[in-house]
C-alpha cells in the first residue's frame, strides 16, 4: 500500500510525561484510519503534530515521500491536511454560507461578492445533499446538520488530501451517525484519506480500514479493522483483559418508586411507565425523539403540558429542580460543560453544589466539603487526583465523574443519566456503568436515556424506546439486545 | 504545587499587590510627608467610601452582572437623609436608616428588574442609575444648602482606640464580604451563577432568590458609602457619586475579579481601591496636576488585565 503520511519515531515531551514515545504511523492514500486509545494515550498529541499545533520533539513526518516541517496550523493546511473537532468551530449567529466562507469571502471590486457566495454554497449544499439553504441562520439548524456544515467548511478546500475527524459521531444519533458514514466512504472513493478518531467502537469495525492502538504514548498495533473484535480492541487500549464488557445485572428489581403517568410536554407526549427501586430503566431513540425533554421533565427542569407523575404514591410535580431535589431526585444532563458544571470552580465545589444546605452549619464546612471530595475522588479514580483543581482542567470522563460525584453526595433515590457516557474513553465509560449497576443494586432507581444502543442493551434491565416524542416499544429480558434495539429505534 | 496553584488562581492581585507596594516604597522615598499618619490615616479614608462600594460591585461581579447605578444610588441615600433629617427635621439618625432602607430597595429594584424583566443588568442600571439621580436631583431641588450637624459628622471624622472610624467601617465590611463569599452557601452559591447560571439551577439553587440579594447587597453598599460621603463632606451635593460606578469597577477588575463572572475574590478588591487611593494620595503630595490621575489610573487598569491576559495566554 502506498503511504501517503508517514510518521516516523516521533517523540514529544511535555513537563513530566513522554506523551509520545518514538512513535510511527502510515497512513495510506484513500483509507479511513482508526487512531484509539484512552485519554492521554498520545492520539491528540499525535494529531497535533500532524496539524501543526505542536512541535515534535525528535523524529520526521513525510508526506508523498516528502519531509515536511510544519511550524504552524497553516502550513499544515497548506499540506493539504484538514481537522474537524470535537466542538465545532462554526459562529452560530452567520448564515450557513458565511461559516463556509469564513476568512475567505469571494470578493468583487474589493467588496464582499454575496451572489457568489451563496450560489457556490448552495452548489456545495446540494453536491453533499445536505438538508439546509445557502442563507440559513446557523443556530436554527440541527446538531447534526452543523456538523455537516463544519465538514463542507474543510471540504471545501481544494486540496484536502488528509481529513482528521475527531469524534464526529459524539453529537449524532445512529441514523444521522450513519449518514455521516456514508459521506465519509465517498470521501474515500475520491482518495482522500480520513485519520478517524472515537470512543465508539461499533463504528471504527463498520468504517474503518485499520485500526492503530495507543496506550501511554506508544502505538501498540496497527490492524485490519476487519482482522479485530471489539473485545481486542479495548483489551489493546485498556491493557488487560476486560472479563466482561459491561457490569452483570443482578439487581431484582422491587417496588414501584417512580411512576409517570400520561406525561406530555414540548417534545413528547402520553408518556406512561413505572420505574422500580434497584432497577436501570433504558430510554433510548434517535437524537430529538424526546429522551432529553422527558428526563428534564421528572427532574423539574421543563413542565409538562399534562399528565401526572407519582414518587412512592405520593403526587411528584416538581416547579423547579430545586423541588425534585428535595425529593430525592437527581439528573446527570446531557452536556456537561453547559449543563453539568461551572467550569471556572474547583472539582470540590462542583462535586458539593448540590448539596450545600448539608455543608451549610450555617457556615460552610470547608473540611467536610475537602475530604468527602477526596473520597469521591479516590472511589470513582478522577484524575488527576486533586479536587483542588479546577474541573475545567480534567478531561471529558473525569469531568462526568465529577459530575457523578456531585450527585452521589446528594444521595438520590432516582438518579437521571442523560448521555452519561458521550464523548468519554473507554475506561471511564466501564467505571461510570459500575457506578450505575452499583447504585442500582443498593435499592436506587436509575434511568439511563441514551442513544448508544450498546449502552441500552449493556446495562438496562429494561428499555423504552422513544419515536417522536412517544414510547413505541419496551423490551425486557432476552429481547433486549442490539438488534431489537435498532430495530425499534429506527421503526422497522 | 499548592503555593504554585494559589498564585495561579490569583496572579492578578498578586500583580496589583506589587503595584501597589512598589507605588508604596516610591512615594515613601519621594515625599517625607507620606508615612505619617494623618496621610496615612488620609489614604484609608479616602479610599474607605470606594472600597465599600466596590465590595458590593464584587459581589454582583462574581455572578456576572454589573452595577451601574451605584453613584446614584449612594447619591439617593445622601439626599434623602439631608431631606428628612435637615430639611424636614426627622431624627438624623432615623432619617439614615429609612435612607438606608430605601436604597436597598432600589438596589432589589435593580435585581429584580433584570431576574424577572429579562433585561440585561447593563442596561437595567443604566436605566435606573439615570432614575435614581433625577430623583435626587429633584428631592434635593427645593433645598439648596443643606448641611449635615456636627454630630453626624463624627462617621467620618471620629476615631475608636485611635482609628479613624470610616476605615473600622471599611475593614468589618471586608471581613463581612469575605465570609459571605467564601464561607456561606449564598456565597458559593453566587459564584456557581456567575460561572454558569444553567448548571447552577441544575444542582437545585434558586437563581432568582441569589440573583436579587446580590443587587440588594450593592445597594447596601452603596447606602453605607452615602453615608459616609455624606458625614465626610458635610453636605448633600445632588451630584455626589457622579463616576464612582468607574471607580468601583476599576477597584474590582484590577483585583483580578472576572467580568463574566464566577471568578474572583474580595482581597484583590482591597488590593485594587487602595492602588487607586495611594496613587491618587501621592500624586497630590508630590504635586501633579490631579488631572493626572485619570490618566494615571487608567493606564494601570488597562496593564493589570493585559499583563495576567497575556502571561495565562502563555501555553
Amino acid at each position: 500500500m502506498q503511504s501517503l503520511l508517514k510518521v516516523r519515531n516521533v517523540s514529544k515531551k511535555f513537563p513530566g510525561v513522554l506523551a509520545l514515545d518514538d512513535v510511527d504511523f502510515d497512513l495510506a492514500a484513500g483509507e479511513v484510519h482508526a487512531l484509539l486509545g484512552e485519554n492521554g494515550a498520545g492520539k491528540s498529541t499525535l494529531v497535533k503534530i500532524i496539524t501543526g499545533a505542536y512541535r515534535l520533539d525528535s523524529g520526521s513526518l513525510s508526506i508523498d515521500g516528502k519531509e515536511v516541517h510544519f511550524h504552524s496550523p497553516a502550513d499544515a493546511q497548506a499540506a493539504g491536511i484538514g481537522v474537524i473537532y470535537q466542538e465545532f468551530s462554526l459562529v452560530s449567529s452567520l448564515s450557513v454560507a458565511e461559516n463556509l466562507f469564513l476568512g475567505e469571502y469571494p470578493r468583487r471590486y474589493g467588496l464582499i461578492d454575496w451572489g457568489k457566495m451563496n450560489r457556490d454554497a448552495s452548489a456545495l449544499l446540494e453536491r453533499f445533499g445536505v438538508n439546509a439553504q445557502a442563507q440559513d441562520v446557523l443556530a436554527n439548524l440541527g446538531v447534526a446538520t452543523r456538523q455537516m456544515i463544519e465538514i463542507l467548511k474543510v471540504l471545501r478546500r481544494q486540496n484536502l488530501k488528509i481529513l482528521i475527524m475527531d469524534e464526529p459521531t459524539s453529537s449524532l444519533s445512529e441514523a444521522e451517525a450513519q449518514l455521516l458514514f456514508g459521506f465519509i466512504a465517498s470521501l474515500r472513493a475520491q482518495g482522500v484519506s480520513v485519520i478517524y478518531i472515537s470512543h465508539r467502537l461499533d463504528e471504527i469495525k463498520q468504517i474503518c480500514d485499520r485500526v492503530t492502538v495507543f496506550r501511554n504514548g506508544k502505538r501498540i498495533s496497527t490492524e485490519a479493522a476487519k482482522d479485530l473484535s471489539i473485545a481486542d480492541i479495548v483489551t489493546k487500549m485498556i491493557g488487560a483483559e476486560l472479563a466482561e464488557h459491561y457490569p452483570v445485572k443482578t439487581a431484582e428489581p422491587g417496588e414501584v418508586l417512580l411512576q409517570v403517568d400520561a406525561l406530555s410536554g414540548p417534545g413528547f407526549a402520553d408518556i406512561s411507565f413505572a420505574a422500580r427501586k434497584g432497577e436501570v430503566l433504558g430510554i433510548t431513540g434517535l437524537v430529538g425523539a424526546g429522551k432529553s425533554e422527558l428526563v428534564e421533565t421528572i427532574f423539574g427542569a421543563r413542565q409538562p403540558t399534562k399528565g401526572s407523575m407519582y414518587l412512592k404514591d405520593e403526587a411528584f410535580a416538581p416547579k423547579s429542580p430545586k423541588q425534585a431535589i428535595a425529593r430525592g431526585i437527581g439528573l446527570l444532563p446531557e452536556s456537561r460543560k453547559e449543563q453539568g458544571l461551572v467550569l471556572a470552580l474547583s472539582c470540590a465545589h462542583n462535586i458539593s453544589l448540590a448539596s450545600l444546605d448539608k455543608i451549610s452549619t450555617p457556615f460552610l464546612a470547608l473540611g467536610a466539603e475537602a475530604a468527602n471530595a477526596e473520597d469521591s475522588f479516590a472511589k470513582l479514580e478522577v484524575r488527576p487526583g486533586d479536587p483542588r483543581n479546577r474541573v475545567v482542567n480534567l478531561s471529558g470522563g473525569n469531568q462526568q465523574k465529577v459530575v457523578l460525584a456531585k450527585w452521589l453526595m446528594r444521595d438520590c433515590q432516582v438518579l437521571l443519566f442523560d448521555e452519561p457516557t458521550r464523548g468519554i474513553d473507554v475506561g471511564a465509560k466501564f467505571q461510570i456503568y459500575s457506578m450505575i449497576v452499583k447504585l442500582a443494586e443498593a435499592g436506587n432507581t436509575i434511568i439511563v436515556a441514551s442513544s448508544e444502543i450498546e449502552e441500552i442493551s449493556g446495562i438496562c434491565n429494561r428499555a423504552l424506546v422513544m419515536r417522536k416524542g412517544k414510547i413505541v416499544e419496551e423490551l425486557t429480558g432476552d429481547a433486549l439486545n442490539r438488534e431489537r434495539v435498532l430495530a425499534a429505534i429506527a421503526g422497522a | 504545587m499548592y503555593f504554585d496553584r494559589i498564585f495561579k488562581e490569583n496572579r492578578q492581585p498578586i500583580i496589583a499587590a506589587l503595584a501597589l507596594f512598589s507605588i508604596v516604597v516610591i512615594l515613601s522615598f519621594s515625599s517625607e510627608y507620606f508615612w505619617t499618619v494623618g496621610n496615612v490615616f488620609n489614604i484609608g479614608k479616602q479610599a474607605s467610601i470606594n472600597l465599600i462600594i466596590a465590595l458590593g460591585m464584587t459581589v454582583v461581579i462574581i455572578s456576572a452582572g454589573i452595577d451601574l447605578s451605584v453613584g446614584s444610588l449612594l447619591a439617593l441615600t445622601i439626599s434623602v437623609t439631608a431631606v428628612l433629617g435637615i430639611a424636614n427635621e426627622m431624627n438624623i439618625v432615623l432619617a439614615a436608616f429609612i435612607a438606608i432602607v430605601l436604597t436597598v430597595a432600589a438596589g432589589t429594584l435593580n435585581g429584580v428588574i433584570i431576574q424577572y424583566g429579562k433585561v440585561p443588568a447593563f442596561i437595567a442600571t443604566l436605566g435606573t442609575m439615570g432614575v435614581a439621580r433625577g430623583v435626587v436631583l429633584l428631592i434635593s431641588s427645593g433645598n439648596p444648602s443643606m448641611s449635615f450637624p456636627s454630630a453626624f459628622l463624627w462617621i467620618a471624622d471620629g476615631k475608636i482606640l485611635g482609628i479613624p472610624f470610616p476605615i473600622l467601617l471599611s475593614f468589618l465590611m471586608v471581613v463581612a464580604t469575605v465570609i459571605l463569599l467564601k464561607y456561606t452557601r449564598l456565597g458559593r452559591e453566587i459564584y456557581a451563577i456567575g460561572g454558569n447560571e444553567e448548571a447552577a439551577r441544575l444542582s437545585g439553587i434558586n437563581i432568582p432568590f441569589v440573583r436579587i440579594v446580590t443587587y440588594a447587597l450593592s445597594g447596601f453598599c452603596c447606602a453605607i458609602a452615602g453615608i459616609v460621603f455624606a458625614a465626610r463632606v458635610g453636605a448633600a451635593p445632588p451630584s455626589a457619586g457622579v463616576g464612582y460606578e468607574l471607580n468601583a469597577i476599576a477597584a474590582v477588575i484590577i483585583g483580578g475579579t472576572s467580568l463574566s463572572g464566577g471568578r474572583g475574590n474580595v482581597m484583590g478588591t482591597v488590593v485594587g481601591a487602595f492602588l487607586m487611593a495611594v496613587i491618587s494620595n501621592g500624586l497630590n503630595i508630590i504635586d501633579v496636576d490631579p488631572y493626572w490621575q485619570g490618566i494615571v489610573i487608567g493606564t494601570i487598569i488597562v496593564f493589570a488585565v493585559m499583563m495576567s491576559n497575556l502571561r495565562s495566554g502563555n501555553r
